[in-house]
């Protein structure tokens, strides 16, 4: 059963002494590396763009370690992750490459049946690549919201967007996510 | 209908007598309860996340119970909800942080070259624009 990790329930080295003392951007680098890979991998679904968001990632937290206020670190870099990551998409969709049919990891296999969809649900790599075919701005709200543990009003500031437009996108995102899972 | 807007409904609420208004129930300010037709909509995964006010809550609770279609809504984002909160850490690839810290070196140490490149060669012209004005100067 998958460890439940998320930062609700988690409570790192570093809050602990925030009061005291700003990490350096290597210190945090060592320390929440595992938490960054995650999260970039749940909204990349690429183990190689994964790496390229946390490499981004640390090189805006190394830019803005000025501007950290002492709270929760796993938040500040989810915000951060999130929003370099949706630059990211911004900045393809300016640039749109060309389309990769052939590409086998973005097919889905052909229909299953009933019961084989329950039992396929249920492998960690079809809901990852389920989350993967979701729109990128529903994705980050559900990834903030599930795989973060985020609060709507937090999503709703890391994204920029109202508070509605979150609920739509978390919801819409679920149901989006188990239609792909049939 | 614009998947990335809010809901903002313009129907009246079959469930909420009009004398009351979507605005006594709190969360419904921004929002109201006919914007599914009358079905929870949105309201589940709020619910299922503890994001709905007390009031609010009871009333999609009460209308749970009595509703079909939204049972079975309430029961594929409560399933679509635990598969991606069931996926866990990611282990990471062996060294990937050390790739990741040592392109950022080498991004850096570019970027300083680039840098001092250029502020050499501002320094050089610098210094050939003053010798050109004081030959200039001289003639």
């Amino acid at each position: 059963m998958a460890r439940d990790w998320r930062r609700r329930r988690r409570e790192p080295a570093h809050e602990a002494d925030d009061e005291q003392r700003v990490p350096t951007w290597e210190e945090i680098a060592r320390e929440y590396g595992r938490f960054l890979y995650t999260v970039a991998f749940r909204l990349t679904g690429n183990p190689d763009e994964a790496e390229d968001l946390v490499q981004d990632v640390l090189l805006r937290v190394r830019r803005g370690l000025d501007s950290y206020v002492p709270g929760s670190m796993e938040g500040w870099l989810s915000r951060i992750t999130t929003n370099a990551f949706l630059d990211d998409v911004r900045r393809k969709r300016r640039r749109p490459v060309e389309a990769m049919p052939d590409d086998p990891e973005r097919v889905l296999a052909g229909a299953p049946s009933a019961d084989e969809a329950l039992e396929r649900a249920q492998l960690p790599d079809d809901v990852q690549n389920a989350l993967r075919e979701l729109p990128d701005d529903f994705r980050a709200a559900v990834v903030l919201c599930d795989v973060v543990g985020f609060t709507y009003d937090e999503i709703a500031d890391s994204l920029g967007v109202p508070i509605g437009t979150v609920r739509s996108r978390i919801h819409r995102g679920r149901s989006m996510l188990k239609e792909k899972l049939r | 209908v614009n998947a990335d807007e809010p809901i903002r409904p313009d129907r009246p609420d079959p469930l909420v007598p009009e004398s009351t208004g979507s605005g006594a129930s709190g969360i419904d300010a921004d929002g109201d309860w006919a914007a599914e037709g009358g079905h929870l909509g949105w309201r589940l995964s709020a619910l299922l996340d503890g994001e709905l006010p007390v009031a609010d809550e009871l009333r999609a609770r009460e209308h749970l119970t009595s509703c079909d279609l939204c049972q079975d809504e309430f029961a594929e984002v409560m399933s679509a909800r635990a598969f991606v909160r069931g996926l866990g850490e990611v282990e990471p690839p062996q060294d990937y942080l050390d790739r990741v810290m040592t392109r950022i070196d080498r991004k850096t140490h570019a970027r300083l070259g680039l840098i001092t490149l250029v502020a050499f060669m501002g320094v050089w012209i610098v210094l050939l624009l003053v010798a050109a004005l004081v030959v200039a100067a001289s003639n």
